[in-house]
């Protein structure tokens, strides 16, 4: 979840592919709802930050993200209202 | 003739995600629902909202791309001509748009993070388009949607639930007699209440952990599902949590229904996300586990489209709502008269709405034919009699329900003009309210990133009664504890309600 995104009226996501650079940090989710968990997620330069999700994997705990914590990293993807819908990495940066 | 059931399409949608050759199959379909229901007692017409012809009688036609709001006008426009007993919305968000409404719960990306809430709940209600929650809160008609698949490009789902609900008849409340229950482990006592308050026992609950999620044929075979579990957005998947660990083993999996769900089932998922539809491109080819339910013989799936909640211990929130819809379907209620009197009792078993009630009442929804009965009412043996089948000979099935409806629609103009709305203020608790809220935080342990959210209780505007000024005030904070030796984060919410200055009221969520 990027601090700025707004869904889009209808719930439906933006179809473009974006790539998106930044590290990987575990942070608490849905915290007082029925869903509370910590997640994966993708801060980027200006603070704002993105959940994790890759299609077909865990919506909370996906160990492809969990090998990835502390790491910068340049994601590749579809961003989605809640969610940044992960469908590759272009580069490990350390 | 009276019309008692409209299917609403928007055809101009349709068309484009399936051309002319999946519009007329689709169509053909919707013919022999109509034949089924006729043959039911029930007259039921297929009207598309953008069409002109159709629409003529009803204020004319929505635009060809229809937003919400054309089309909950075009619905209001349609109901107070025609008054139908059933409206059955055609198709998934993305060919029958779903009202975009403000979620009142909404606490930031680390907390409750959905803006908005997807609901079909203003459809049900007589109250003009608005995305304010609070306009929603007397819901008077009854109301199903039919789901497609997101991104398909043929209408072979549509129209398989199209033919299922053709063929759906009542059975014995025998039928309904046993339950598939699955809980996570951490929630296993609120849920075991669910099913006791349901079917005077627990003793099928399943929990996960320690079971794992590919239940068998027999284990899914009862015709009633009530699950409590963790669901993820755009996720095929419902999670399983042991008690006070962050760890989410894999629950139910739609993939593993094929072939298991015995026809005429009725589901109730609490979950988070446990009714949401998406585009199974984006879950590695896999569609929602409510639309792979349906697809498997489910009759109908009460569920939500976002992040749901409930507490810690007790029932509340989803759990209440979602075992009212059951406890209705039990009682013979079609599957949409029950999913309104769900509401109606949600929202009338209270003084007011929190926002955390308010956005329950929002998000649960009904998929599936509203005028489908799973349950066959026994009949009083008075009706068996000859004087009484000669009295009522003449007597349609509409006359009765016409009863009904005066009813349901009579209780939810009383809960809309009677209950209280939510007005968010910046102003926080007064002082001797503040100083008991900050006693319970220190005692629920909550450390530092307090959240704080105020709101004024407005009286109806109808009433004449000046009642006492009433607040609801809301801290979230961050519990840190610590489990077999790791340092885990446990969220407390306190819901407070404030009247003239004094605490009256307050009930605690926790995270699980």
């Amino acid at each position: 979840m990027c601090a700025a995104s707004t869904p889009a009226d209808d719930g439906a996501g933006s179809a473009a592919h974006v790539v998106l650079e930044g590290r990987v940090e575990r942070r608490p989710l849905g915290q007082g709802t029925k869903s509370a968990h910590p997640g994966m997620v993708l801060v980027l330069a200006d603070g704002s930050w993105h959940v994790l999700r890759r299609a077909g994997g865990h919506a909370y705990v996906d160990p492809a993200f969990e090998a990835m914590e502390g790491k910068r990293v340049r994601l590749r993807g579809k961003l989605r209202p809640n969610f940044f819908l992960v469908e590759g990495v272009d580069e490990p940066n350390d | 003739m009276a019309t008692d059931k409209v299917v609403l399409a928007l055809h101009t949608a349709l068309q484009a995600k399936y051309g002319k050759a999946g519009l007329a199959s689709v169509g053909k379909a919707l013919r022999a629902l109509i034949a089924a229901d006729k043959r039911r007692g029930l007259a039921t017409v297929v009207i598309h909202l953008d069409d002109a012809a159709e629409m003529a009688p009803y204020g004319g036609p929505v635009p060809a791309v229809a937003h919400a709001r054309a089309v909950k006008n075009a619905i209001d426009r349609l109901v107070a001509a025609a008054q139908p007993h059933y409206l059955l919305l055609l198709g998934g968000p993305d060919v029958m748009p779903m009202v975009p409404i403000t979620n009142p719960a909404y606490s930031g990306p680390e907390g409750d993070s959905d803006r908005h809430v997807p609901s079909d709940l203003p459809y049900a209600c007589d109250a003009p388009y608005s995305t304010n929650p609070n306009r929603f809160l007397g819901p008077t008609r009854v109301v199903g949607r039919l789901p497609d698949l997101i991104g398909a490009r043929k209408p072979t789902l549509l129209t398989q639930l199209i033919n299922a609900a053709a063929r759906t008849k009542p059975r014995p409340r025998s039928d309904y007699q046993s339950s598939f229950g699955l809980s996570t482990q951490a929630w296993a006592k609120s849920t075991a209440l669910s099913l006791t308050n349901t079917f005077g026992h627990a003793k099928n609950l399943l929990t996960s952990p320690p079971k794992a999620s590919r239940w068998s044929a027999s284990q899914l075979a009862p015709r009633v599902h009530f699950i409590n579990c963790h669901g993820g957005d755009t996720a095929p998947e419902f999670y399983g949590q042991p008690p006070d660990k962050d760890e989410f083993p894999l629950a139910h999996h739609a993939k593993h229904l094929r072939g298991k769900v015995s026809a005429g089932t009725i589901v109730a998922a609490e979950c988070c996300y446990g009714a949401q539809l998406y585009d199974p491109a984006d879950a590695a080819g896999h569609k929602a586990i409510a639309l792979a339910y349906l697809e498997d013989g489910a009759s109908g799936v009460f569920g939500s489209t976002t992040i749901a909640y409930g507490p810690c211990e007790g029932n509340g929130s989803a759990d209440l709502i979602c075992q009212f819809f059951v406890q209705q379907v039990l009682g013979g209620s079609s599957l949409g008269r029950a999913a309104l009197e769900a509401r109606q009792k949600f929202a009338g078993a209270r003084t007011h709405l929190d926002p955390y009630d308010l956005k329950t009442m929002m998000q649960f929804y009904l998929l599936g034919d509203p005028s489908a009965q799973p349950v066959e009412v026994t009949a009083h043996s008075l009706t068996r009699g000859k004087a009484f089948r000669k009295a009522f000979a003449e007597l349609q099935d509409r006359t009765v329900r016409n009863l009904r409806r005066e009813r349901l629609e009579r209780e939810g103009k009383y809960l809309g003009q009677a209950l209280p709305s939510l007005k968010p203020i910046d102003q926080g608790p007064g002082d001797k309210v503040a100083a008991a809220l900050k006693a319970m935080t220190h005692e629920s342990g909550l450390k530092d990133e307090l959240v704080h959210l105020s709101f004024d209780i407005v009286p109806p505007r109808r009433s004449t009664k000046q009642g006492p000024q009433r607040r609801v005030h809301v801290v979230k904070g961050r519990r840190p504890v610590r489990e077999d030796g790791a340092s885990v984060v446990r969220v407390v919410a306190l819901v407070a309600t404030e009247e003239e200055g004094q605490l009256i009221h307050v009930r605690r969520l926790h995270s699980r």
